[in-house]
């Protein structure tokens, strides 16, 4: 029989950070030592993003129009969905894949092959190269109250096109406008290989195909 | 307690190839249907190398331009290495890595604590943007392949700034066996974009690269 060792957690909500009622940030200090960490989020105020590949917090903000990603733990996120994940099993999917919906279609599939419960929040890994993306960074120069039209302004996309990529994702059903936007059931970030561009990722076309990585669970009771 | 779920075989020996010994190559067919297969060699009769990433193979092949592809052709491995690896465990290597021993020594310390038994051989996955890379279509440098190439431009390739994934095997113990004479290595490398693959001679990385090792699999009594 196998049992998890692995599981989501988050610290504060979407929806409470877009509507500016996010009590408390969440300080990567606290994270120091755990190793095999992943988390996705943006950084407070809504300055820029905040992603934890294998426990490196890469920082991405715009400066004067451009990416900008540093490594940094002594920041903080406005809300943070994270998992603790040491092994991995991998699928290579040679299928291109342009949609939400055609990704959703091979993750679940072989989420279920991999015993992994749908009905629950889990964090998945892609590795390839990506045809075209969209990502955004978070750019909120206001000091007032912060809702969702200032949400939305904040937003400063920026387009990939033919680079290899890593991306860190969120999937479930069940916590939109939690730790997922309230329109999908992924949040997911992207960083180039070479760590240029870091930030949350909209839209993909994964025409090469992808490696999909998912979390495997630990343990044989006999 | 901790049990090893996977384990390195291969088929031939890298010595018999490049001394052109005893020859017994096998169809990749016969590796067909395999999941989480991962392997890499020498093709049989042709220079050529095959590198299988997750029960993908990658063939790659000098061929003169003048040459006529049999698409319908069967390929057999002189040599082949491979190990079938359900389980992973990745770690980012957050360091310049610019030779063979920079390289074992970020990864043998990971593999014990994988507890993987270093004195024998096993597999890794590299996966990351490499700043150069070079190697060659082949294993054999001294192979007489008699199509008349015009140099040895042709059975090499370098990269730069590329990003890209390696299927290596180490072993400190089977030199000429698993791994060339002189290392302890024995690596193919793909671009992402699958346009070049091909065994690797040297690898320079500015910018580190996430391994991936064998994972130990726990069982509860």
């Amino acid at each position: 029989m196998e049992t998890k060792s692995w599981c989501v957690e988050w610290f504060g909500s979407q929806g409470d950070f877009i509507a500016g009622k996010a009590e408390k940030s969440v300080s990567l200090e606290r994270f120091d030592g755990l190793e095999s960490l992943y988390a996705v989020g943006p950084l407070e105020q809504a300055r820029g993003e905040v992603s934890i590949y294998d426990s490196i917090p890469l920082i991405s903000e715009v400066h004067d129009g451009r990416v900008n990603v540093t490594i940094d733990s002594c920041r903080h996120a406005a809300f943070l969905v994270y998992a603790i994940v040491e092994n991995w099993r991998r699928v290579t999917v040679r299928n291109p894949i342009n949609t939400e919906q055609q990704h959703e279609n091979h993750l679940l599939a072989w989420a279920v092959t991999s015993g992994i419960d749908v009905d629950q929040p889990f964090a998945f890994l892609l590795n390839g190269l990506i045809a075209q993306a969209t990502f955004h960074i978070l750019c909120n120069r206001g000091r007032g109250t912060y809702n969702a039209e200032r949400h939305e302004k904040s937003k400063v996309r920026f387009p990939i096109a033919n680079e290899s990529v890593e991306v860190i994702g969120f999937y479930s059903r069940r916590h939109r406008g939690i730790f997922t936007p309230r329109d999908s059931n992924f949040h997911m970030h992207v960083r180039t290989l070479d760590n240029r561009f870091s930030g949350h990722l909209e839209a993909f076309n994964w025409e090469y195909g992808v490696m999909l990585y998912l979390p495997i669970n630990e343990f044989n009771h006999h | 307690m901790e049990t090893k779920t996977w384990c390195v075989k291969w088929l031939g020996s890298q010595g018999d190839f490049l001394a052109e010994g005893k020859r017994q190559p096998i169809p990749l067919t016969r590796l067909s249907g395999l999941e989480n297969l991962y392997g890499i060699g020498s093709l049989e009769q042709c220079p050529g190398e095959v590198s299988i990433f997750d029960s993908v193979p990658f063939v790659s092949e000098v061929w003169n331009p003048t040459e006529t592809i049999d698409r319908n052709r069967i390929y057999h491995a002189e040599f082949l290495v491979y190990a079938i690896v359900e389980r992973w465990c990745r770690a980012l290597i957050w360091q310049p890595i610019n030779s063979e021993e920079e390289l074992e020594a970020a990864l043998l310390p990971r593999a014990l604590v994988e507890g993987i038994d270093v004195e024998e051989p096993f597999p890794f996955l590299l996966y990351g943007h490499a700043n150069r890379a070079a190697g060659r279509f082949f294993c054999n440098p001294n192979y007489q392949h008699g199509r008349e190439l015009s140099g040895e431009a042709k059975s090499r390739f370098s990269i730069e700034q590329e990003s890209v994934e390696i299927i290596g095997f180490y072993s400190m113990n089977h030199r000429g066996i698993v791994t060339p004479g002189d290392s302890s290595f024995h690596m193919h490398l793909r671009t992402l974009d699958n346009r070049i693959s091909g065994h690797l001679e040297s690898v320079q990385w500015d910018l580190g690269f996430t391994v991936e090792l064998p994972a130990k699999e726990r069982y509860e009594i």
